[in-house]
């Protein structure tokens, strides 16, 4: 399964750079990034070069950052329009985490979704110590 | 009636810096995304529905219904958030006879005709000519993409 992560700035390289440190150098990754003056043509240019790249045959999970931010705007655009296609939005590292770990085990994006979604969010928490 | 809670050239439409900045410090209840492109693509329209968060109402309308919504008692003009594509719309509005003091400059992409104004703004002759029409009109020009920094006239970057 191909991943994308697509995301304000720079976190997306940013992520993948972290997640690397912990896992291994990570195939079938491409980043995205959207930075101040990036005309939303241009944004769709770089999704339509790693959706080629990755191929669809597998799947591809794509990562957003922020809903209703360009991004994740134009990732579900692809969604509707090209099968074989899953966007998640919010994302945190134990969410990439698991998706990259688990990707090669589950290969149905519904199913990889709904475990990411759930890592996602037993990752976020307050530290008790008392 | 009153004026128009703030109105904005993007032509991201609805993004990032929309929902998280701008809209938490407008209290704004509707977004008018005057726009013939978007009105008249299904595509785009879905799109700007899934962009908008709860609670927000949503009209997505040609520029020429958009002026006349504008212009009617029904809307609630200090709550409303107008998102325009282009300096062309923001144009047409105006002479469709919407009454706008101030419009803020957000993204005006790039492209292999224009120069850079600013970090988010930039813009061909014909822009200029636009932006120079409004500014005519006694329009404040604010070149600013998020609440959180200080505006600055749009012409005092380009003269």
């Amino acid at each position: 399964m191909g991943i994308i992560i697509a995301a304000h700035g720079t976190m997306a390289p940013a992520a993948l750079e972290l997640v690397s440190m912990f896992l291994g150098e990570q195939e079938r990754v491409r980043c995205i990034d959207f930075q101040p003056g990036d005309s939303l043509d241009v944004l769709g240019e770089r999704f339509q070069a790693a959706i080629q790249d990755l191929g669809r045959e597998e799947g591809i999970m794509i990562l957003t950052d922020l809903k209703g931010g360009s991004p994740c705007n134009v990732a579900s655009l692809y969604q509707k329009t090209t099968e074989g296609i899953q966007v998640l939005h919010g994302f945190n590292i134990p969410m990439l985490l698991e998706i990259l770990e688990l990707r090669e085990h589950r290969g149905d994006l519904k199913e990889l979704a709904e475990a990411a979604l759930h890592a996602g969010a037993q990752g976020m928490d307050k530290i008790t110590t008392d | 009636m009153g004026k128009i809670g703030h109105v904005r050239i993007d032509d991201r439409l609805i993004h990032g810096q929309i929902v998280a900045a701008w809209l938490s410090v407008l209290r704004s209840n509707t977004i008018v995304v005057a726009d013939d492109k978007a009105a008249a693509e299904p595509f785009q329209r879905m799109l700007l529905e899934m962009a908008c968060p709860p609670g927000i109402a949503l009209k997505i309308l040609p520029v020429a219904e958009a002026a006349a919504w504008l212009c009617s008692p029904e809307a609630d003009l200090p709550k409303v958030l107008v998102v325009l594509r282009n300096v062309e719309s923001a144009l047409a509005l105006v002479e469709n006879g919407v009454a706008i003091e101030e419009i803020n400059v957000g993204n005006v992409s790039a492209n292999a005709r224009k120069t850079k104004y600013s970090k988010s703004v930039w813009l061909d002759e014909a822009d200029i000519a636009n932006f120079a029409r409004l500014k005519e009109k006694g329009i404040y020009l604010e070149v600013r993409v998020v609440p959180n920094e200080k505006g600055t006239e749009l012409f005092s970057l380009i003269e």
